[in-house]
């Protein structure tokens, strides 16, 4: 068992752990064919992206990550509002949120 | 915010001013059709042009979040064009629905703040900013049409994918400001020159995002696939105000951020460019040829451009005098005048439930509106880059460019696309005028449409005859770019 107290978490695990995130996110809005996991998996992509910000930015000692972050969240906010606002829309007229169903475009 | 911050930001003060203004005119003084709010939009739009227009004041607003210079200048002016066309065509569009979607308005309006933020951002948060600001007004824009699946659908994919792209520029934002120790272009720009990035991995992940976050907005092959079923579904005029809009911001914040890094990027990312170049313009040419429904032909035409554009981007080289950048300048700004002419014909044809375009529908078409048919020739020949109209002089100065920069093959390679290209283009100017008129055939003219579509006309043959000017405005908008580094 290691010594927990001498482990240090410093920057490179920050990034680790948020490049891990973002691909769960990345995986997850490839492999999974329900538009609200879709959107979820795309909050993961983000939340790592700031995650990584704000590693950096402490890291830096430097303000400008902490103000991107918080652009990024608010913007977050507005794509998931629209979208939910589309998707509902579309679960009325179909009734099913499956992407594989969305396929009137390709015909 | 100061007051030297404000008066230097003053044609996008303007322009949101006009966004809100519009929602407020809806909400009190609610009236039959959409004239009024036509009327509130172009006359804060005009505006704004005025004070594009006349900017001599120069300078960096908000702590070098923005730059108000004659790059910035010129954008603004393209933009807010589009912005004006995109009315005419869309005024007369919704306002035939039951109930006319006046939040078409608004939402134009403010995607147009998007896209002047993106041209004038020289911080990545403002680019940023200024995309999503963009982006989340052209998802609505294209589901708007509630009563048709497909517009829904459109809306959805492009969500989904924008999204899906931005996460990707994001995170390649944050790695580079990890790598770079800040968000500001210029001082990233000192930041590199400085230091040696040859084995920074952040660094080189960064650029990689950050381009597949762009490639998927300007359409680049192989993040391209969003972007014939997103036309096909939306709304014509709102697919017009993408192709032409949004292509035109996402290069200018592209060209500003590749200036930046290009002293570190050497070789490698110069032939990865070339790569993507080929693939994107061959691509695209070579499926629109197959296609026969005029929309989606029109959707991968839009990728085929995205690779001539890519051609000056592999060009560019940062300085007072790069040809390639303002050959680029300039191409945008035509793209954005012959693709709004096509995409007005398709709103002059396309029925309100967003059936689908055939090319057939063409047939005969000279013969009852001879005037839009040879508006339409003039479009389509300014795409296809035949002289004198002005996508000739936009394929000239891009290709040139390239060959001065030592990438003979790449100018090659894009002429021979061109020409593959005449052949889809022509076809349509074939049937207009060599076929007899189907039965079913468009037989009504929307007057508004009709004058926009004569405007734009005359705009290319005009800068085709006459690319001096325009090409002088471009040329001042590189040199303004290279001094804000």
């Amino acid at each position: 068992m290691p010594d927990l107290t001498t482990l240090h978490v410093h920057l490179g695990h920050y990034l680790t752990l948020s490049a891990i995130l973002f691909f769960i996110g990345v995986s997850g809005v490839v492999f999974r064919r329900n538009a609200i996991i879709m959107f979820m998996s795309i909050e993961l992509m983000l939340t790592a992206v700031n995650l990584t910000f704000l590693a950096v930015s402490r890291q830096l000692g430097d303000h400008q990550g902490h103000v991107f972050v918080l652009f990024a969240l608010a913007v977050a906010a507005a794509e998931a509002g629209v979208g939910l606002a589309i998707l509902v829309e579309i679960f009325k007229r179909r009734g099913s949120i499956d992407v594989d169903d969305f396929r009137k475009l390709m015909e | 915010m100061t007051w030297s911050d404000a008066s230097l930001i003053a044609p996008i003060l303007w322009v949101t001013l006009g966004g809100v203004a519009v929602l407020m005119t809806d909400a009190f003084w609610r009236r039959a059709g959409t004239g009024h709010l036509t009327a509130v939009s172009v006359v804060f739009l005009t505006i704004a042009a005025i004070y594009a227009a006349r900017s001599d004041a120069s300078g960096s607003a908000f702590a070098g979040a923005l730059a108000a210079d004659s790059f910035s200048a010129f954008f603004n002016l393209t933009f807010i064009v589009v912005a004006l066309i995109t009315l005419a065509l869309g005024s007369s569009y919704f306002a035939d629905e039951e109930q006319p979607l006046v939040e078409f308005f608004p939402l134009v309006m403010f995607a147009t703040v998007g896209m002047m933020v993106m041209a004038a951002a020289t911080d990545m948060i403002t680019i940023f900013l200024g995309l999503e600001t963009m982006s989340i007004s052209l998802y609505v824009l294209a589901a708007l049409q509630r009563r048709s699946i497909l517009s829904m659908e459109a809306g959805f994919k492009y969500l989904i994918l924008g999204a899906f792209s931005s996460a990707f520029l994001l995170y390649g934002m944050a790695l580079l400001y990890g790598s770079t120790g800040s968000t500001h272009l210029p001082t990233m720009a000192t930041a590199i020159q400085g230091v040696g990035f040859d084995r920074d991995l952040l660094f080189w992940m960064g650029w990689g995002f950050l381009l597949v976050g762009l490639g998927f907005k300007i359409a680049m092959v192989p993040f391209h696939m969003w972007t014939p079923d997103v036309y096909d579904g939306s709304p014509a005029p709102v697919a017009g105000f993408m192709a032409a809009g949004v292509k035109a911001a996402s290069f200018a914040a592209m060209l500003r951020v590749v200036w930046t890094g290009l002293p570190a990027l050497g070789d490698m990312w110069i032939d990865m460019l070339v790569v993507f170049a080929v693939v994107t313009m061959t691509a695209g040419n070579l499926i629109a040829l197959a296609q026969s429904n005029l929309k989606r032909m029109l959707a991968y035409s839009a990728i085929a451009h995205a690779g001539y554009l890519l051609v000056g981007i592999v060009a560019t080289t940062p300085s007072m005098t790069d040809p390639a950048a303002r050959g680029i300048l300039f191409y945008l700004m035509v793209y954005a005048l012959m693709n709004l002419g096509a995409f007005a014909l398709i709103t002059l044809v396309s029925s309100r439930e967003g059936e689908k375009v055939d090319l057939a529908g063409f047939a005969g078409l000279a013969r009852r509106h001879p005037v839009i048919s040879a508006c339409v020739t003039v479009f389509m020949l300014s795409l296809a880059g035949i002289p004198p109209t002005a996508g000739f002089w936009g394929k000239v100065y891009v290709f040139e460019a390239a060959v001065r920069d030592g990438h003979t093959v790449l100018a090659v390679i894009a002429l021979l696309n061109s020409a593959v290209a005449m052949f889809y283009y022509l076809r349509v100017v074939v049937l207009m005028y060599m076929r007899e008129p189907e039965d079913e055939a468009y037989t009504g003219l929307d007057p508004q449409v009709g004058a926009a579509m004569v405007v734009l006309a005359v705009a290319l043959l005009w800068i085709g005859l006459f690319p001096g000017p325009m090409a002088e405005l471009a040329r001042q908008g590189v040199s303004a770019l290279a001094g804000s580094f």
